[in-house]
């Protein structure tokens, strides 16, 4: 196991404040839950006018699904650079990085350990909500898949925020510069990202019915890429807005899904085969794993170059050779 | 030579940090690398340490190049720097266990050798306590077992007493010699030069980014000084007759008198010179208590050497 990483985990949940950050976490995830479930249900029972102790229970199932899921990707936003952006600054701070630099963890072992240290940390937090996740899967709303598949998105979420952070990390020289540019990059990544596609499509609205150009911003938006890997393969993409459906609060961010895939989220499902732009393309997650695959590798290199001594030198003005000095 | 310097340059930005350093650390020394703050020791350690690349110039460590084969130095090397890096929330021997996993020692060898450490350094009975709580005497001690967690043939050590309290300053010395015993080549720096005294074999000298003195200790000592004083206790009714004897000898000079004791400085460093000396006084019917000779200390001789260089 490498050393960093089994270091940083035990230190994670030593720490004094370890154990009340996971009881804050599953009482606010619980609230959100029970939150989530009133609505669905809600919305169910006003529309249908049925009332009954297992009435809207579907429905319920899929707002707390859907909604956790947005909760749980906007709280990587919030916390993953909380828990990364220290992590090679930290070392330098408390000097400890010149210590770990003179044993036989390489580099790229060292940024790895935190990488996955941080990932793992995280994944703890999930764990510590899955009975509250669990509960649409016993409502029948959603299937094991549909769990597997945003749990897979999330954690590449998290080890792409985590990466950069860590990249951060390893170029500041404070602690508050880490952390403040961890979190503008996040929220660069979470919400800006959601102005680049407003932007892209002013851009090139002109074009887009006539050469199915697309939005390539929405590759680079997790809540897209999670919303895209959840309805791939697309059947239940059309309609989203139709009178068929009740609302869940993925629907917004299906409708770009929705848009990207050129289906018509506001028609019936006769046009899944006849995309309104004309141009079926590669589905939007796999483009985003690979961008993020990308940008993780890219971080963790340029990280590890960082932490590497003695960094090496472009050219050697003189060399000389040795000699037993003169004693 | 265990560690070798050839023509080191290392700059930092505008200032000159190493300048042609050329120097050798036999193996099997307990060496001194003193100077001023600013002379480029921490330079030259983290340079052999493969924690820094230089300008110019050659740097060995038991026959590898730092920068070339930075995993096989870092076997060679054990390096305590001149802070103490803490992890919160880990227990001395936590920490050791840690740099023992780093150092890819296995996992059934790392408990035995975190308590042989422990005890080594004598804090076996701190061995469940959080390092933070530590002193920093108990700190650095600790630190001087991290360094030694994989049984490295070469100890660095970066002003391993700077802020220790005597007894702590005492007790560190005191391992530093114990491991020089031990067959370590240990390279310790610092400007605090009576730390070193009675420790290092060899010493390296050096001031504004060189090394302007090296070798050993006595060689050093020698070549640095022309003469040596002695101090001498004797029986009241020998004084005259020592006087005589010893203010017709060319050598002589600076005689001092007091209450039955005699010092002088002898003009001649020879092996031999001072116990000639000493015979042909108690020949002649002198009777001598005691015969002293005063070696300069570190400081004396390192304000010596560096006054030369400044000349």
């Amino acid at each position: 196991m490498n050393p960093v990483l089994a270091r940083e985990s035990r230190q994670r949940f030593r720490g004094r404040w370890s154990w009340l950050v996971i009881t804050g976490w599953v009482i606010v995830v619980g609230l959100l839950t029970y939150l989530f479930f009133v609505a669905g249900r809600g919305l169910n029972v006003d529309f249908f006018g049925i009332r009954g102790p297992l009435s809207g229970l579907n429905q319920a199932g899929k707002w707390v699904f859907e909604g956790m899921t947005l909760v749980l990707l906007t709280s990587v936003a919030f916390m993953v650079p909380g828990l990364t952006a220290l992590s090679v600054v930290g070392e330098r701070q408390s000097q400890t990085l010149h210590l770990l630099q003179i044993t036989q963890v390489t580099p790229f072992g060292i940024v790895v350990g935190k990488l996955f240290s941080s990932v793992g940390y995280f994944l703890l937090l999930i764990l510590a909500v899955v009975p509250l996740l669990g509960l649409p899967l016993a409502f029948g709303a959603i299937g094991l898949v549909d769990v597997l598949v945003v749990m897979a998105m999330l954690v590449l979420v998290v080890a792409m925020q985590a990466s950069v952070s860590i990249w951060v990390s390893s170029r500041a020289r404070s602690n508050r510069g880490a952390v403040a540019l961890s979190y503008v990059l996040a929220v660069a990544i979470f919400f800006g990202s959601f102005v680049l596609m407003g932007v892209e499509a002013l851009a090139i609205r002109v074009d887009i019915e006539d050469d199915g150009r697309e939005l390539v911003s929405t590759w680079l938006n997790p809540y897209v890429a999670v919303a895209d890997a959840a309805a791939f393969p697309y059947d239940d993409l059309t309609g989203v807005f139709e009178g068929s459906d009740l609302p869940t609060p993925m629907d917004p961010i299906r409708l770009l899904v929705s848009l990207r895939q050129g289906v018509n989220a506001f028609d019936g499902f006769d046009e899944i085969d006849e995309p309104v732009f004309g141009v079926r393309r590669i589905p939007g997650w796999i483009a985003t794993t690979l961008i993020y695959g990308a940008i993780i590798a890219l971080c963790l290199w340029r990280a590890a170059r960082r932490v590497t001594a003695p960094r090496a030198l472009p050219v050697r003005l003189k060399r000389a050779p040795v000699a037993d000095a003169p004693s | 030579m265990m560690i070798s310097f050839a023509g080191v340059g290392k700059r930092y930005r505008n200032t000159v940090a190493l300048d042609g350093v050329d120097m050798g650390i036999p193996q099997g020394s307990v060496t001194g690398l003193v100077g001023p703050n600013g002379a480029g020791k921490t330079t030259s350690i983290l340079l052999m340490s493969t924690l820094l690349a230089r300008d110019e110039g050659t740097v060995e460590v038991g026959g590898l190049d730092p920068e070339l084969d930075a995993p096989g130095v870092r076997r060679l090397i054990g390096y305590m720097p001149d802070f103490f890096g803490v992890y919160d929330s880990l227990t001395a021997v936590e920490y050791l266990l840690f740099f023992a996993a780093s150092h890819g020692i296995a996992a059934d060898r790392r408990p035995g050798l975190a308590s042989d450490l422990l005890n080594l350094v004598g804090l076996s009975d701190r061995a469940p306590q959080d390092v933070n709580t530590l002193s920093r005497g108990m700190k650095q001690r600790l630190s001087l077992a991290r360094a030694l967690v994989h049984d490295p043939d070469i100890l660095v050590l970066d002003e391993p007493a700077a802020g220790l309290d005597p007894r702590a300053r005492v007790q560190l010395r005191e391992l530093i010699a114990e491991l020089g015993r031990m067959g370590k080549t240990v390279v310790v720096s610092s400007h605090v030069l009576t730390e070193l005294e009675g420790i290092c074999s060899d010493i390296v000298v050096m001031d504004e980014g060189r090394v302007v003195a090296q070798g050993p200790m006595d060689s050093v000592r020698a070549s640095l000084t022309s003469d040596r004083f002695i101090r001498m206790r004797l029986d009241d009714r020998d004084v005259d007759l020592a006087l005589t004897l010893l203010e017709d000898d060319p050598r002589v000079s600076g005689l001092a008198v007091e209450s039955g004791r005699i010092g002088f400085s002898l003009n001649d460093t020879g092996d031999g010179a001072s116990s000639e000396l000493l015979s042909r006084l108690v020949t002649a019917g002198v009777r001598v208590a005691e015969w002293r000779i005063e070696e300069i200390g570190l400081e004396e001789l390192f304000l010596r050497i560096t006054q030369d260089t400044d000349q």
